[in-house]
Parts: structure tokens; C-alpha cells; sequence
């Protein structure tokens, strides 16, 4: 395929200079912002807080100060508990959810669901943490709902702790659920569920022969998504989590405001770490069981 | 659903469905419904209807000035997107090169760096260079977020339109530039509509990022609506949010009646 532009009268010179016009700007516009900031952040990292300000002397304590105190682990802790509950809400609605949006027949309802999952992502966190403020709210409709059905007799708090901020994260995240299972769903051959029911099988059947296993993929890439955008996560525990929902990203946020930027810094890298660690390692998992399941052909 | 008409699975995942829609639209419908609630602390049910909060949002400086500075970010840094990220598309999807699968892996590395974790680098680095504080520091952060957005939707639509017409064109004696803007952009409009869309919301909704490089009193429009709920929590916050669902409803309608002819169609019909 490459000759296809080298065969021009100009070359193999003409098309390095067009390759370096085409791909420069934007590779060094993101080595400019991206990389260099990232490797501030890191030498930062090893930087010396006396307690009002950082000095550029190397040492490691902010790293020490991370890994011993045992409060930073039980922050690491919740917060992959949080993703973790997060990713599996997620996954347990969101795959009915795209499997009901193939089983659609009229074209306009079809439009009606993807506005109705999809369309939330078009509003900001921001707006949507207000929205679960209003209805889980000590006089909002859940509270005024259970009481009306005489449920509880006093309000129950759902705000500012885990509960909450688990709703809204499930929420915010269900849209990057149901995506890649539904555009793996709508790539399955429905011959072969035909195909499955010529040949006898009941519909539970076909589908946890047929359709399951070939959904895997998108189940896969739907779980490592959500798993990473929960762990990224930063206003929905900010806004609704009350303090009592520590995290990564809050903590990152709070030491760069107070000054302490080597604690950021080393914060910064362990959820890079963590996260690019969880998805190489869910990668390689994949690769293996997908192989697996090609032996078993 | 399905072919019978009481058939109990299909009318399972009818309720379903239902339920989900009902749960992922409550928290908006009642954002909405809470812009005219008079209550201060956005009790239900509403004790009345009032208008007070929406004429609230014109008074907060720190919205209007957010607004504009939104506004201005959002288009500078869509179009800095559009323009690094197209080039780089076409790169990609016309030309072999060696490693390009990396150059392509590298252009995508935002979506894989945790925002937050690149507004505090972002921070270190702007409070060094002077973009602190300024817009061109967000225009610059804001395209960064939305060029894999870009990058990924171009190269994909690049890829579905074949290099035919183009070599024609240059067959012809076209030569590459007057080829790109006569033949190759008609027929990637539609992604690049998409990405630009992308772009823009990426941009509109940012938060983690614009955190750390906006001045107090010269914020993005979510980062003022962000310090206000940390501050106040009254329904002016609801009836901004009202406005810009109302925005959001704007574009989808928008992105639907441009995506309906095309992609709408085929993936009704694969079902």
C-alpha cells in the first residue's frame, strides 16, 4: 500500500516531508503539553516540602510518607472498593440494557433509547451530582417517596457517604457500559442464533451458547472502561461524597491547594500506576482467555 | 420487541429498559423541576413555582464571566483539535509508515492519562511557563483532551471513504491541497462533525483539568457551578443546569438530524 503516494513524481522525499506536515504538528503539540508536564509532575515527586513550600532538593519522603502511613492504603482501599462495586452495578444493568436496545424493532424507539442512555453524557458531572442532590436529599422525592409509602418513618440519609456516591457514579458511567456491549451485540450475526433454533435450541440455550460467549469482548471492554473512569473519578465523590468518600483524586486535588506538591506528585503517579497496571494486566487476561476459547474450536 | 405479542422475556426487558431510562433521566427531569422550586433547600413536593432562580443566574458574575470564558475556550480549543487532529488522521489513515501503530498509540495517550492527574501536572507546568490563569492555557489543555476524540473518529471515517476519488482528483492534476479541501473534506464531513462535537463538549464539561489552571473569578462555567455548590446549593444552581440541559437537548437534536441519514439507518437495519 505504501507506494501508492511514493509513486508521485515528487517521491520518497515529497512524502517524508508530507508525513512530517501531517503528524508533526500534533506530536509535538502532545509532547509539548503532555509529556513534559507529566515529567514535571514526577521530578516534583521527589521534591522536598518543608511544610510552607517545595524545594528542589531529591529526596524520597514524600514516597516514604505514602507507603507508610497506613491512612493512604485505606484511601487506595475504598477507592478500588468503589470502582469495583461501581464496574459491577454497571455491567450487571448495562448488559440487559444493550441487549434489549438490539432486541428493538421500531426505528423510532430505537432513536428513543440511545437518546435516553446516551444523552446524559452531553450534561456535565456537575449537573448531574446536583441532580442526585435534589432526589436523594433529606426533602427530596426518595426521602418524600419512601415516607408517603410509610417505608421509614423518618427521613433516611443516602447523601454523603458511600450509597450516594455510588448511584451517581453508576450514572455517570452506565452510557460507557452499554456502548461497547451494544456495538459488539449489533456486530453478532443473528444467522447463527437462527441457526441455533433450527437446530433445537431452546432461546435460554442459544443465548448462553451463542450470544454470551461472542459478547465477551464487549463485556471485557465495557468493565475495563468503567473499572478506569471510576478510579479517575473525581467530582461525584467531591460533590456528594461529603468527606466521607476519600479517594485518589480528592487527595491529588486537596495537596496541590495546599502546597504540597511532592504528596500530589507521588499521589498523581500511584493512580497512574494503578490504572495503566489494571489495564495491562486485564489485557493480557484477555488475550489469554480469548485464546482459550479459540483452542476450544 | 418481539414477534408474540405477550411474550414474557421481550416483556421483561421492555420493563427493564423502562426502569433504566427512568433511573439515568430522574436526576435531570428534577434538576429541571427544582429550577422553580421556592424553597432554598430544594424540599418535594414544590410549594409553588417561581422564576427568582433563573433571574439569579444573570446576577452571579462568576456565571457570566464563566459563560463567556466557556464559550471562548470551548471554540478555540475545538477548532485546535480539528485542525492537529485531522492532519494527523489523514497521516494515519492514507500512509504506511514505519511504527505507526505507536504514533498512533502515543496520539491517543490522553484518554489514558486520569484528568486529574494531568490538571496538576498541567498546573506545574503552567505556573512555570506564565499560562496560569489564562485562556490559552485552557485552549491549550482543552485540545489536548479532545484530539484523540478527533484523531480516532477521522481516521475511522478516512478509512470507510475510499482513496478513489482522490486519486482521480490528483489524476487529474489537482494537487494534494486543492484534493484535501475539494475532495477529501466533503466526504469526511460527517466525522469531522462528530469530532468537532466531541471536541466542543469535551471542552464545555471539563472540570479536573480547568480545576487547577483557572483563577478564582475568572473560572469556566463548570468550575463556577462547581465552587457554587460547594458553597451555596440553592436551586440557582438548578436552573443554570436546566439551561444547559436545555443546551444539551440542542445538541443531540442537532447531532441526530446530522447523523440520520447515514449511520442511523444502518445500524437500524443490521438489528
Amino acid at each position: 500500500m505504501s507506494p501508492t503516494y511514493a509513486a508521485t513524481p515528487r517521491g520518497a522525499r515529497g512524502r517524508s516531508l508530507a508525513l512530517t506536515g501531517l503528524l508533526g504538528p500534533a506530536t509535538v503539540f502532545l509532547a509539548a503539553v503532555l509529556l513534559v508536564a507529566l515529567c514535571i509532575l514526577l521530578v516534583n515527586s521527589a521534591y522536598h516540602f518543608t511544610g510552607t513550600q517545595v524545594q528542589p532538593t531529591l529526596t524520597f519522603e514524600a514516597y516514604r510518607h505514602f507507603f507508610t502511613d497506613p491512612f493512604y492504603a485505606g484511601v487506595v482501599w475504598q477507592e478500588i472498593r468503589l470502582a469495583v462495586t461501581t464496574t459491577a452495578i454497571c455491567l450487571v444493568v448495562g448488559y440487559p440494557t444493550a441487549y434489549a436496545i438490539t432486541k428493538i424493532r421500531r426505528p423510532g424507539w430505537v432513536i428513543a433509547a440511545y437518546i435516553l442512555i446516551f444523552s446524559p453524557l452531553l450534561t456535565s458531572s456537575i449537573v448531574r451530582a446536583y441532580g442526585w442532590l435534589v432526589v436523594l436529599a433529606r426533602g427530596g422525592l426518595v426521602n418524600w417517596a419512601l415516607l408517603r409509602l410509610h417505608l421509614v418513618a423518618a427521613p433516611v440519609r443516602l447523601l454523603f457517604d458511600v450509597t450516594g456516591v455510588t448511584v451517581a457514579l453508576v450514572h455517570v458511567l452506565l452510557p460507557f457500559t452499554v456502548f461497547p456491549i451494544l456495538s459488539v451485540l449489533l456486530r453478532t450475526d443473528p444467522a447463527l442464533r437462527e441457526a441455533a433454533a433450527d437446530l433445537g435450541a431452546t432461546r435460554l440455550q442459544g443465548f448462553f451458547r451463542i450470544t454470551w460467549p461472542l459478547s465477551f469482548p464487549g463485556l471485557y471492554a465495557a468493565a475495563q472502561l468503567t473499572f478506569v473512569l471510576a478510579m479517575n473519578a473525581y467530582v461525584t465523590p467531591q460533590l456528594l461524597g461529603g468527606g466521607r468518600v476519600q479517594v485518589l483524586p480528592l487527595l491529588i486535588y486537596e495537596n496541590i491547594s495546599d502546597l504540597d506538591w511532592p504528596l500530589a506528585a507521588v499521589e498523581a503517579t500511584v493512580l497512574i500506576v494503578l490504572v495503566w497496571a489494571t489495564m495491562l494486566g486485564s489485557n493480557l487476561l484477555f488475550r489469554r482467555r480469548l485464546a482459550t476459547l479459540e483452542d476450544r474450536r | 420487541m418481539s414477534a408474540a405479542p405477550r411474550d414474557p422475556v421481550a416483556v421483561a426487558l421492555w420493563v427493564f429498559l423502562g426502569a433504566v431510562g427512568v433511573y439515568m433521566l430522574a436526576p435531570l427531569a428534577f434538576v429541571a423541576i427544582d429550577s422553580f422550586n421556592p424553597s432554598t433547600y430544594g424540599t418535594f413536593p414544590l410549594s409553588g413555582l417561581t422564576l427568582r432562580w433563573y433571574q439569579n443566574v444573570l446576577q452571579v458574575p462568576d456565571f457570566r464571566i464563566g459563560l463567556q470564558n466557556s464559550f471562548l475556550v470551548g471554540i478555540g480549543a475545538t477548532a485546535l483539535a480539528l485542525v492537529l487532529g485531522t492532519l494527523a488522521a489523514y497521516g494515519l489513515a492514507r500512509y504506511r509508515f514505519r511504527h505507526r501503530d505507536l504514533l498512533r498509540s502515543y496520539l491517543l495517550l490522553p484518554i489514558i492519562v486520569p484528568a486529574i492527574v494531568f490538571g496538576a501536572a498541567l498546573f506545574l507546568l503552567y505556573i512555570r511557563v506564565g499560562l496560569y490563569g489564562t485562556l490559552t492555557g485552557l485552549v491549550l489543555g482543552h485540545a489536548l483532551l479532545g484530539l484523540p476524540f478527533v484523531i480516532s473518529i477521522t481516521t475511522a471515517s478516512l478509512q470507510t471513504t475510499g482513496r478513489e476519488y482522490e486519486e482521480a482528483a490528483m489524476d487529474l492534476g489537482a494537487n494534494p491541497l486543492v484534493t484535501f479541501f475539494a475532495v477529501t473534506v466533503p466526504s469526511i464531513r460527517t466525522g469531522l462533525t462528530v469530532s468537532a462535537l466531541f471536541a466542543f463538549v469535551t471542552s464545555w464539561d471539563q472540570v479536573e483539568v480547568s480545576l487547577f489552571i483557572t483563577r478564582p473569578r475568572n473560572n469556566t462555567l463548570p468550575i463556577a457551578m462547581f465552587n457554587y455548590e460547594q458553597n451555596y446549593q440553592d436551586p440557582t444552581l438548578a436552573a443554570i443546569s436546566a439551561l444547559l440541559i436545555a443546551f444539551a437537548v440542542l445538541l443531540v437534536l442537532v447531532a441526530v438530524s446530522i447523523l440520520k441519514t447515514q449511520e442511523y439507518r444502518r445500524l437500524v437495519q443490521r438489528e
